[in-house]
C-alpha cells in the first residue's frame, strides 16, 4: 500500500475548539474543560484514504503564535490547513478569515478547509449558510464530522501531490 | 518531575538517532523524530525555530505530557552533519503559564459573548417596543370608539336611566382597558430604556426574587413559599426576569375569579446538554370568589396583556412559557430558558 505523509495545521482564534477537534480525532476523547494551548502541539494519526496509508502529523498552534513574526516558519512544509471558527461567536469567523487571508498571501495554493465548530450548541433551525461561508460543520463534543474533516483534507492533499 | 530537566538527542540529517537520554525517546524509536519533532518536516526551519526557542513544544508519550524548549546545534564528524538537540523540560513552568492563559482567554471569550448578548437584547427590545406601539395603536381604536359612541349617545338622545348606566359602565370598562394598556406600554418603555442594558450582569435567582418582592407585598397573599437553587449566577438583566415573573403572576390572578390562597415560586437548573434554567409559578386559590379589582372584561384583557408582555420579554432570552390549570383551584406557569450564560458562585 502506498504511504503518504501530510503535515496539517489547525488555525483559528482562541477558544474555537482546535485542540478539542484534534483530541477527538486522535484519541476519541472530548473534555468540556478548556485548556488554552501554549506553543506547538504535534500529534500523529494514520488513516486510510483512497486505498493509501496517510500518516497525518497534526500541528496545533497556540493562538498567539499567529501574531508572531516567525509564524510562517511553523507553516513551512505544511500540506494542508484546517481553519476553525466557533459557530456561536461570529467574531471568531471574522478573525479566522483574516488569518486565512494572511496565510494564503504567503503560501498561495495551500489546501484548506473552513470548519464551523461547536455545532452541538446551535439551534438546528438556524440557517448557518446565511451567516457563514464554510466547508463543514463539526462538533468535537459529539464527534460529528470530525473524522470526515481530516479525511477530506487528506484527500485534497493526496490529489494535489498526485497532480504535481 | 523537577521544574527543569535537560536532555540531549543527537541525530543525523535523516533523523536517525545516535544518542538520547530523553525519557520519551528510545534509540530504536526512530519514528519519534519526524513524527513529533516538528523541525524535521522541513530542515530549513531547524535553524529558524529551534536555535531560537520562541514557544514550547508539547508532546505526549504514554499519557505523560512534556512541554519542552529546544535548542539546536550543528555537529560535524568526518564531514558528516549531525544535529545536537538540547531539550529543556519545563513542563511544570509551562503548565502554570497555561493555567494563566486559559483564565485570560476564558475571560476574553466570555467578554465577547456578553457583548453579543447585549447587542441581541437591544435589537429584540426595539422589536418589542415597535410591536407594543403597534398593538397599542390598534387596540386603542376600539375602546376609544366605544367611549366616544357611548358618550355621544348619552348626550344626544333621550334614554332611560338603566340604559344610560350601562353605557357609562361600558365607557368606564373601556377606560380601564386603556389604562392597563398604557401601564403595560410604560413598562416596556422602561425596559427599553438604555440604562437597563447596563444592568445586565451576573445575578443570582435570589436577586431576581428580591426584585419582585415589592409586587408580592401589594398582593396580600396569605401564604408564600420560594424554593430555588442559588448556587449559580446567570448573565441576565434581573429587571427583565422579575418583570416576566410579575407579569405571569398578574396573568394567573386576573384570569381567575377566586381569591388567592398561596403562591409558590421555585427554580431549577439542568446542566446536562444545554444548560436550562426553569422557573415555576404556582398559584393556589380558595373556594371563595374574590372581590373584583375591576370589571371582569377589563380583568381578562389585563390578563391577556400580561401574558403577552411576559412572552415577549421571555423571548428576549429564548425563553418558553407554558400556562396550565391542573385543577380548578390551581394555576401554574412554567418558564424555561435554554443556553443561558451562567457560572458557579464563588
Amino acid at each position: 500500500m502506498q504511504d503518504f505523509r501530510a503535515k496539517i495545521i489547525l488555525v483559528g482564534p482562541v477558544g474555537v475548539g482546535k485542540s478539542s477537534l484534534i483530541r477527538r480525532f486522535v484519541f476519541q476523547m472530548f473534555s468540556d474543560l478548556y485548556l488554552s494551548t501554549i506553543g506547538v502541539r504535534v500529534d500523529k494519526k494514520t488513516i486510510e484514504v483512497e486505498g493509501k496509508q496517510v500518516h497525518l502529523l497534526i500541528w496545533d498552534l497556540a493562538g498567539e503564535i499567529v501574531n508572531d513574526k516567525a509564524y510562517s516558519n511553523y507553516l513551512k512544509g505544511t500540506d494542508g490547513i484546517i481553519g476553525v471558527f466557533d459557530l456561536n461567536r461570529p467574531q471568531s469567523y471574522i478573525d479566522l478569515q483574516n488569518i486565512l487571508i494572511a496565510i494564503q498571501k504567503e503560501f498561495p495554493g495551500l489546501k484548506s478547509l473552513v470548519v464551523g465548530n461547536k455545532k452541538d450548541l446551535i439551534d438546528e433551525s438556524t440557517d448557518l449558510r446565511d451567516l457563514y461561508d464554510y466547508d463543514y460543520l463539526s462538533s468535537a463534543k459529539s464527534g460529528e464530522n470530525v473524522e470526515l474533516i481530516f479525511e477530506k483534507l487528506a484527500e485534497k492533499v493526496i490529489t494535489s501531490h498526485e497532480t504535481v | 518531575m523537577r521544574q527543569s530537566e535537560k536532555y540531549r538527542i543527537v541525530f543525523d540529517e535523516n533523523g536517525k538517532v545516535y544518542f538520547s537520554d530523553a525519557p520519551f525517546l528510545k534509540l530504536n524509536n526512530e519514528s519519534f523524530i519526524g513524527d513529533y519533532l516538528p523541525m524535521f518536516m522541513d530542515k530549513d526551519i531547524y535553524s529558524n525555530i529551534a536555535s531560537q526557542p520562541l514557544h514550547p513544544y508539547e508532546f505526549s508519550v504514554n499519557k505523560e505530557r512534556y512541554l519542552v524548549d529546544f535548542e539546536l546545534d550543528k555537529l560535524y564528524k568526518n564531514d558528516e552533519l549531525f544535529y545536537d538537540l538540547s531539550i529543556t523540560n519545563r513542563t511544570g513552568v509551562y503548565e502554570n503559564l497555561q493555567k494563566e492563559r486559559t483564565a485570560k482567554n476564558t475571560y476574553r471569550i466570555e467578554g465577547e459573548e456578553l457583548r453579543q448578548i447585549n447587542r441581541r437584547l437591544k435589537v429584540r427590545i426595539y422589536e418589542l417596543e415597535d410591536m407594543m406601539k403597534y398593538v397599542l395603536g390598534e387596540e386603542l381604536k376600539t375602546p376609544v370608539g366605544n367611549i366616544k359612541n357611548s358618550l355621544e349617545h348619552i348626550q344626544t338622545s333621550e334614554i332611560e336611566e338603566d340604559r344610560k348606566q350601562k353605557l357609562l359602565n361600558l365607557a368606564y370598562q373601556e377606560l380601564s382597558h386603556i389604562e392597563s394598556m398604557i401601564e403595560a406600554f410604560s413598562e416596556v418603555n422602561e425596559i427599553s430604556d438604555s440604562s437597563t442594558f447596563e444592568e445586565s450582569y451576573y445575578c443570582s435567582v435570589s436577586e431576581i426574587l428580591e426584585c419582585i418582592k415589592n409586587k408580592l407585598q401589594t398582593l396580600n397573599i396569605p401564604k408564600f413559599s420560594a424554593d430555588f437553587s442559588d448556587e449559580n449566577l446567570f448573565y441576565v438583566n434581573k429587571f427583565h426576569f422579575a418583570n416576566i415573573i410579575i407579569s405571569l403572576i398578574d396573568n394567573l390572578i386576573y384570569s381567575s375569579t377566586k381569591a388567592i390562597d398561596e403562591l409558590q415560586l421555585s427554580s431549577t437548573l439542568e446542566c446536562k446538554d444545554n444548560s436550562r434554567l426553569g422557573f415555576s409559578v404556582i398559584l393556589k386559590f380558595q373556594d371563595d370568589e374574590r372581590e373584583a379589582y375591576s370589571p371582569r372584561g377589563t380583568e381578562l384583557k389585563r390578563s391577556v396583556m400580561s401574558k403577552l408582555k411576559a412572552t415577549k420579554l421571555a423571548e428576549l432570552y429564548n425563553g418558553e412559557i407554558t400556562i396550565s390549570n391542573p385543577s380548578e383551584s390551581v394555576s401554574r406557569a412554567e418558564l424555561s430558558f435554554a443556553n443561558l450564560l451562567f457560572r458557579k458562585k464563588k
